[in-house]
């Protein structure tokens, strides 16, 4: 044996970290792929109009200003605090490990939430798209084609498959310019008078929220939460792009434009063309509630218009999964690193190199909870929906409340922390607070959404449910736990969180 | 002598660092361990940039462990984490950087059948690297070689498929090791003769003449053997063939590799899934 160098300590390699690697284009493609729209829209819509009937514009409106305010709190917390925990680092840091480990819970929540929701949708709009809408609507196919859909994704997830930027490119590319298609054709037969008898001219009343009482703007805004989910992050990523103190602005305003505006055209289109009526393809049949924009795509555009939609919207929630469960397989590994979760969380397995056993947790999650929803619910998407707007009503607002509190000392130091550090953030807590309380409190009553316990509304029950379950979950981690996260040993406002080290 | 390992802290990765350390005492080669860590994409959300250094960091231990593995055995070794989209295309990077003369990696273990299971990265390899790649069968780290004793090398049957007996002569006298020469003959070619026999027959020869070659080539010749397994199919054929402990094999690549680039053909291919010994696998000469 003749190699006698001394060891020499593992090199990182030149190629690194790659900071700066998203321009423009690709800033704004991350943000609105996060958001995911053709699905979003077609999972909510439909059961906006139900709260707030020609008023669905506005609220499309008005939903964004608290989604606003709290991406900023993401903003500065992620610059002050960069960490996979996000919301779970950030209100441990400023509330405490408590209040953290539920924050944390309820990021994982919506995740297993919207993965159910998903599985829900793309079978759906498969079935359709395949021309089998006896299969649509039958219970068992649904629930087998997506549970097939939960396994799969969860399992490319933890094998580190992820859908490649040129595929993510294309998928936005198609999801915007069908919805604007068939949007533009709406109006223009709307405005020429060929839509048929049951549409009726758009007015720009519905841009202005006048005249709904505050519960049905609640129901909205819990339902519209869903439809921008996502594009908080958009602020949040800024230090990988290219030019950190201007892109990440411009990319956020511009996806904003192209999200705001393309919901409101597309509300816009599907109100006017369908109408309100109750027969037909009217927005008031209760048969076309959870899918508003099919029932758009044949009358609209004709049938090859129509089949790409539902594609469309299919691969849309599919590809969605992944910019969920990414971040919260991460967010749950940085619990575990903190050991606020048992230890197998922070596995990292060797050869995928993604949290895989984090990853299968939640996507059986997710099939249970699907399977509970489908067999108990007879609707499960309007309810998986309105309860995962809660969860994530639920976690931004914890999130803004962090951000409030753990800055509190600074707030004043200059107006500019005033507003982004203190008053903005406030607000959208607030408005989250509002949202979330207004809209549980309606859904106790048993005859919101479809389903009922007893005397307590089915989405109550699920979606508090879920909440609420965290409390045991947390405590039996908190007894056969090692108790240093909730004595406060690995983390605190204090712990300098770069990279969580392995204990 | 520099060795490339491509490391995973997976058992197939403990297999290639068996191997590497067989090699490197064989050979007194010095070792580079690299593992590529996966490039976590944006997928806009927080939390990813810290998540790649909690990967780095998670590699690092990794790579350490393979470290003290090879100390464990006297062999030191150098080691590097990256970041890279492909494994593969890492690992042939960081070996011509490094001027390696061997690319070191464990075959997959997650594969149902024979000796040589060929992975995801392990199949880009030995479709593209213009450095050799010595495949460690399954399971090499539960019984593996001190060092290697004796080099045998597949001749090729068919004309234009890459002959590795140059290598494989060069790789032998390297190290002083034995040298043999195998020829694989099955009834398969039969379509080529009017028989079995004279295909063998004419197999033979073609060995022979392969003897002379390289007794020629090497003129302090070591002891060649030469060696001819026959059998009605091809694996039938390795069946028959005995290996020791320490044995190393080494085939060519097919006619459809470009130029000083690997390329796995399919007989190759078989001959992986039929033996149980490390195999090294040579690019094609000009």
């Amino acid at each position: 044996m003749a190699i006698t160098e001394e060891p020499s300590a593992p090199a990182v390699g030149s190629k690194g970290l790659q900071a700066g690697a998203l321009g423009l284009v690709g800033n704004v493609v991350i943000g609105l792929a996060a958001v995911a729209p053709a699905y979003s829209l077609a999972a909510t819509l439909g059961y906006v109009v139900l709260a707030v009937g020609d008023k669905t514009p506005s609220m499309f409106l008005l939903a964004f200003v608290p989604m606003l305010l709290v991406a900023f709190a993401y903003k500065e917390l992620s610059q002050d605090t960069p960490d996979c925990g996000t919301t779970f680092t950030w209100s441990t840091k400023a509330f405490g490990p408590w209040i953290g480990w539920i924050g944390g819970w309820g990021l994982a929540v919506s995740a297993i939430i919207v993965l159910a929701n998903v599985a829900e949708v793309a079978a759906i709009y498969l079935f359709k798209f395949l021309g089998l809408d006896d299969l649509a609507e039958n219970l068992t196919a649904k629930v087998l084609l997506g549970s097939f859909f939960i396994i799969a994704m969860t399992l490319l997830s933890a094998r580190g498959i992820v859908v490649s930027e040129r595929v993510q490119n294309v998928l936005i590319a198609v999801q915007f310019g069908v919805l604007i298609i068939v949007s533009i054709i709406a109006l223009v037969r709307v405005f020429s008078g060929t839509a048929g008898a049951q549409a009726i001219m758009p007015q720009l009343s519905w841009l202005w929220p006048g005249g709904l009482d505050a519960s049905s703007i609640a129901a909205a805004i819990i339902l519209c939460i869903f439809i921008y989910w996502g594009w908080d992050a958009c602020l949040a990523v800024g230090e990988e792009t290219k030019n950190p103190g201007k892109t990440p602005g411009i990319a956020a305003v511009i996806t904003t434009l192209i999200l705001v505006c393309t919901y409101v055209l597309v509300a816009y289109a599907v109100q006017s063309f369908s109408g309100f009526s109750e027969v037909g393809i009217g927005l008031n049949n209760p048969n076309n509630t959870d899918d508003v924009l099919t029932v758009l795509g044949t009358p609209v555009a004709g049938s090859i218009v129509a089949s790409l939609l539902l594609l469309t919207v299919s691969i849309s929630g599919l590809s969605s999964t992944q910019t969920t469960i990414l971040p919260t397989a991460r967010g749950t590994l940085s619990m575990a690193v903190y050991e606020a979760i048992p230890k197998r969380f922070a596995n990292v397995h060797p050869r995928y190199m993604t949290p895989a056993f984090g990853t299968i947790v939640m996507g059986i999650s997710a099939l249970f909870f699907y399977l509970v929803l489908s067999f108990l619910s007879e609707n499960a998407l309007a309810d998986s929906v309105a309860s995962l707007g809660l969860a994530v009503a639920f976690y931004y607002g914890i999130t803004a409340y962090s951000c409030v509190w753990y800055f509190r000392r600074t707030l004043f130091s200059s107006t500019r922390n005033l507003f982004f550090r203190g008053i903005f953030p406030l607000l959208g807590a607030l408005a989250m607070t509002w949202a979330f309380v207004y809209s549980a409190t309606d859904m106790i009553e048993p005859d919101y959404g479809y389903t009922a316990f007893g005397s307590l509304g089915g989405v109550f029950v699920l979606g508090i449910g879920m909440l609420v379950l965290g409390i045991p979950l947390m405590l039996a981690c908190f007894a056969f736990g090692t108790k240093r996260f909730f004595r406060g040993e690995t983390l605190t406002a204090s712990t300098e969180v770069k990279v969580p080290d392995t204990f | 002598m520099h060795l490339t390992v491509g490391y995973l802290a997976t058992p197939t990765g403990d297999d290639g660092i068996a191997l590497a350390s067989a090699l490197a005492k064989t050979f007194e080669a010095s070792v580079d361990i690299l593992l590529v860590v996966r490039e976590a994409l944006p997928d806009g959300h927080p939390g990813r940039p810290e998540y790649q250094e909690l990967l780095l960091d998670r590699g690092n231990q990794w790579v350490s462990k393979a470290v003290a593995a090879l100390a464990a055995h006297g062999v030191t070794a150098g080691s590097t984490v990256t970041v890279g989209e492909s494994f593969a295309q890492s690992l042939i990077d960081f070996a011509e950087e490094k001027s390696s003369d061997l690319i070191v990696v464990g075959g997959a273990r997650d594969g149902f059948f024979g000796g040589h299971t060929i992975g995801p990265v392990t199949g880009a390899l030995l479709h593209s690297s213009p450095i050799p790649v010595a495949l460690a069968p399954r399971g090499y780290a539960e019984d593996p070689d001190e060092v290697i004793e004796g080099v045998t090398a597949a001749v090729p049957t068919r004309p234009g498929d890459d002959n590795p007996l140059p290598f494989a002569i060069t790789l032998a006298s390297a190290a002083g090791l034995p040298i043999r020469m195998l020829s694989l003959v099955s009834a398969e070619n039969l379509s080529e003769a009017r028989s079995a026999k004279e295909v063998r027959q004419f197999q033979v020869t073609a060995a022979e003449e392969n003897l002379v070659a390289a007794a020629r080539a090497l003129p302090d010749s070591p002891e060649i053997e030469s060696l001819v397994a026959d059998g009605v199919t091809l694996e039938s054929a390795l069946k028959k063939l005995s290996w020791d402990d320490g044995d190393l094999l080494v085939v060519g690549s097919s006619r459809f590799a470009a130029p000083s680039r690997l390329f796995l053909g399919s007989t190759a291919a078989r001959i992986l899934a039929g033996v149980d010994v490390p195999v090294i696998v040579v690019p094609r000469t000009q």
